[in-house]
């Protein structure tokens, strides 16, 4: 799972927008800026000429300026190999190319193209086990060295490390064919010399060999996992501070918890980006600014900040004035995320399924949405709006504010007493009060459990808890339920601790529809995928979908060419420019 | 004054070995563990145990502690997830979070606190201790009655109140002063002040008015005393009574109490860095503790712990030269 940049202090925002979550629709709700089309088109090219750079101009960009991300708290990590959250991810998008990468226009159209590859990736037998990628002419890290095939095979080879293991793990397990990856390679530094299993590079060309069929392979290597490092200059664990460029940007200054300055790459040629414009000569990161100050100093707008820009959603203390002033409300970028919010319930302790579909039809979305301030969107579904396939459904229609009357009847006059376990912060204590007032209603009363927020997951990811309800979230790696529904509800994955099954779900039909959607091409697999959404919600109820996460950025007067991204979230960095 | 100084840093250091122990000690006592927090979510027991290892959290603690004292003082190797690092004395380990001996990061972030509290201290000092001696002199006057009512005002408010309002006034609505930011004093030295200006305004307001209640009372209370009577009786001037004898004697407190104060602000002011996005040891310690970073923890407790000491040490000194009545031994 990827985790959001700053998912867990989100402020409560003061406008309300409720919008249905359908897919291409467009949500011009009055109130919250540039609200951008849901289109689930995330598909894989099929033209290699769409994998050719160089990246189609913006109309009206220019070249030159600075940009200034102004941001809470340092990146976790900015080595490829260990990136996984939204903000790193954004920011490797201009300093770690991948094979393949997500081409934009901003219009809700994402395609997935080869980025250093020729193309997204060629099924060798059509059998989705054999992948091969052929890398461009003219690749080249920041000093200058040429980027082959045994710089990505190594790049990959440093994922396997036991040490690491924070960043994605799909390539890794797809490998081996098992979800302990590391326990015969373990990585360049402990396995040395000992090849990386499944992995070649002869020349320019990159085999991957996986046991059993993976068609996701071309998303699978757009993250930064499939990033090269060059073996001469890797610096272990110091790489995690200044890793070698192979995009637009290098690292000049790295000045940790202070900031960050990206200056251009020389050695990065544009005629091989099929992404990235690098309009700006420079990104400047500045860090703990929080996103209150930084929406404050991007509202104000004085001269230092008209290029700055923030990665978080505008907080509910500075939210009004970017709905209040049209020329700061132009510059306000809102649409949905990847990330949708979840109450879990614990189907070990709650067996009934009459209790867990009660339980779907008496929830208050709209009430919900309201204490988080409006930016988020109605949802029902499992699986997001920007996810291919997506079908908007709600197996449980109780209407906008929901059906306590038809929970009451589900239920037989029965009351019930559940706990509800949540991270113990402003935010979710109101939400859990409203949870509880409206489950009231319903005869079902909640017992309102507060969790250590630094220790939340360890709490209710340990298997037998005491939890019947349990606050949850989250998004998708790439636009495929692929990185959803197996992650969350395959009941084969539960272990001990750390479960991310939170509903500790295990159902045999579940996990065997599972097992032959992952076998299917991923045009074939994405409605497969949504059908399954709709199966699990009208059949088992193991969870209640509580809106689709909105996101809601704000940039500088000079700020153009920007949007939200669909791969990652935030605003995308490939074709910003500094208005001239 | 040799043996009282000696005495003094003896019982420094044992202070000093005294909190380094109860740090460590309550650090385990914390029912979680910094793998937990850097493994994230996605996180198998066998994950936090790899974790733990190249942390070296799964050694006794007797032997963790002792190679920590060690490193201060001889330095140390440290094996980081496999790769080995030179750390030498004074090694105050390597952080968790950022890879990087922890002396790096105090480097980088002490002297945005230094920059922070010493402008602060300057500010607050004059402004607080001139309008309490005013204020004592013309006691009963209507400037008496303003300058410390305003005080009261001042300092019944905070810094994230007082802060806040000023950021809205001076930055954000009107533009009068830059965003508060960092710029090394070496490098530039006007952006330096103009990027401490809000901070310094902030914190000397709020300060200052303390001290200006305190210089005041203690004024008050000297100008009432003997030998102040008697050097008026010798026919000296009003100016050299009040400067030379009354001011000399009313300020020991203060300089004790100013002593403190800046050995705690150099330990870090939290709230005053987080309003204005400046990170410098205080926000590095907050964030160590949130994520379980022993090692920045252990040095920035040290280090807070150092100041005030020592800001003691030399303020008992400071006694001598200052106070006449005062002889060390």
């Amino acid at each position: 799972m990827r985790r959001k940049f700053g998912a867990l202090p989100v402020g409560v925002l003061a406008v309300a927008l409720v919008a249905s979550g359908c897919s291409e629709t467009t949500n011009e709700t009055p109130g919250t800026g540039n609200t951008q089309n849901v289109v689930q088109t995330g598909t894989i090219a099929t033209d290699p000429a769409e994998s050719q750079g160089p990246a189609k101009a913006v109309e009206g960009a220019t070249k030159g300026g600075v940009v200034k991300l102004l941001h809470a708290a340092e990146f976790e990590h900015l080595d490829p190999q260990k990136i996984y959250v939204s903000d790193a991810l954004s920011m490797a998008t201009q300093f770690a190319r991948t094979l393949t990468g997500y081409k934009e226009d901003g219009k809700g159209n994402l395609k997935l193209v080869g980025d250093l590859a020729t193309n997204a990736g060629e099924d060798v037998n059509g059998d989705c086990k054999v992948w091969k990628y052929t890398l461009k002419d003219g690749l080249k890290f920041e000093d200058g060295t040429p980027i082959t095939g045994a710089d990505v095979v190594y790049g990959i080879s440093r994922s396997f490390d036991p040490d690491w293991g924070v960043g994605p793990t799909y390539i890794q397990q797809w490998l081996t064919g098992a979800v302990e990856y590391n326990t015969t390679y373990k990585g360049p530094f402990l396995s040395a010399g000992a090849e990386v299993p499944g992995l070649k590079a002869e020349g320019n060309v990159i085999t991957f060999t996986f046991p059993t069929a993976q068609c996701e392979t071309p998303f699978a290597v757009a993250m930064p996992t499939s990033a090269p490092v060059p073996k001469a200059k890797d610096t272990k664990g110091d790489y995690d501070r200044k890793p070698v460029s192979s995009g637009p940007y290098m690292i000049k200054e790295h000045a940790y918890d202070q900031f960050i300055d990206f200056v251009r790459n020389p050695n990065w040629d544009p005629a091989t980006d099929p992404i990235r414009n690098a309009y700006p000569d420079g990104i400047r990161v500045e860090f703990g600014i929080d996103a209150e100050t930084g929406a404050n100093r991007i509202v104000a707008d004085a001269a230092e900040d008209q290029a700055a820009f923030i990665w978080a959603n505008v907080p509910a203390a500075v939210l009004s004035k970017t709905t209040s002033d049209p020329k700061v409300k132009e510059r306000v970028k809102a649409g949905a995320s990847q990330y949708v919010e979840y109450t879990w319930i614990n189907t070990a302790r709650v067996t009934d399924v009459k209790v867990r579909q009660a339980l779907n039809y008496a929830v208050d979305r709209d009430a919900i949405i309201k204490i988080r301030g409006g930016v988020d969107q109605f949802g029902s579904t499992i699986i997001s709006p920007t996810i291919a396939g997506y079908q908007n459904f709600n197996a449980y229609d109780g209407g906008q504010t929901g059906n306590p009357e038809k929970a009451k009847e589900l239920l037989g006059g029965k009351t019930i007493k559940l706990t509800y376990a949540f991270p113990n912060v402003p935010v979710r204590q109101q939400m859990a009060a409203k949870a509880k007032e409206v489950y009231a209603k319903a005869g079902i009363e909640l017992v309102l459990t507060p969790l250590d927020p630094a220790t939340y997951y360890d709490s209710v990811g340990t298997k037998g808890n005491q939890y019947d309800l349990i606050r949850g979230g989250w998004g998708a790696d790439w636009p495929s339920a692929s990185t959803v529904i197996p992650a969350l509800l395959d009941g084969r994955t539960i272990r001990d601790k750390g479960n991310q099954n939170l509903a500790y779900f295990n159902e045999d039909e579940v996990n065997k529809e599972i097992d032959r959607i992952k076998g299917l091409k991923v045009s074939e697999a994405a409605p497969a995928w949504a059908a399954l959404d709709k199966l699990i919600m009208e059949k088992y109820a193991p969870l209640i979908p509580q809106y689709y996460i909105g996101n809601y950025e704000i940039t500088g007067s000079k700020i153009g060419g920007t949007y939200l991204s669909d791969s990652y979230g935030h605003m995308t960095l490939n074709s910003m420019f500094v208005k001239q | 004054m040799l043996r009282f100084l000696i005495k003094r840093l003896l019982l420094a250091s044992t202070t000093l070995v005294a909190i380094s122990i109860v740090t460590f000690l309550l650090f385990f006592a914390v029912p979680s563990s910094p793998a937990w927090v850097m493994c994230g979510r996605n996180c198998s027991p066998e994950r936090i145990e790899q974790v733990e290892h190249s942390l070296g959290l799964d050694q006794p603690i007797t032997k963790q502690y002792t190679d920590f004292i060690k490193g201060v003082f001889v330095g140390r190797t440290i094996d980081d997830a496999g790769t080995i690092r030179e750390c030498d004395a004074p090694c105050l380990g390597y952080s968790f979070r950022s890879k990087e001996p922890v002396t790096d990061t105090i480097e980088r972030s002490l002297p945005i606190t230094i920059s922070i509290v010493v402008g602060a201290m300057a500010v607050f000092l004059t402004v607080g201790i001139g309008l309490g001696m005013l204020a004592a002199l013309k006691k009963g006057t209507v400037f008496d009655r303003v300058a410390i009512g305003a005080s009261v005002g001042f300092a019944s408010t905070q810094t994230y109140t007082l802060g806040g309002v000023l950021l809205l006034l001076l930055v954000y609505s009107t533009g009068i002063l830059p965003n508060p930011h960092y710029t090394p004093f070496t490098e530039n030295p006007v952006d330096w002040a103009g990027g401490m200006l809000l901070p310094w305004i902030t914190l000397g307001l709020i300060n200052s008015a303390l001290y200006a209640r305190l210089s005041r009372a203690q004024m008050i209370e000297t100008l009432q005393e003997d030998f102040v009577r008697t050097a008026r009786a010798k026919g000296l001037s009003p100016r050299v009574v009040n400067r030379r004898h009354a001011l000399r004697a009313a300020i020991t407190p203060i300089i004790t109490i100013a002593g403190v104060d800046l050995g705690a602000y150099l330990g870090g002011v939290v709230i005053t860095e987080s309003v204005f996005s400046l990170n410098g040891i205080g926000r590095e310690a907050a964030q160590a503790v949130s994520d379980l970073n022993l090692p920045v923890v252990m040095a920035t407790v040290l280090l807070a712990a150092f100041f005030i000491v020592a800001m003691n040490i030399i303020v008992d000194m400071l006694y001598a030269v200052i106070d006449p009545r005062v002889r060390l031994g």
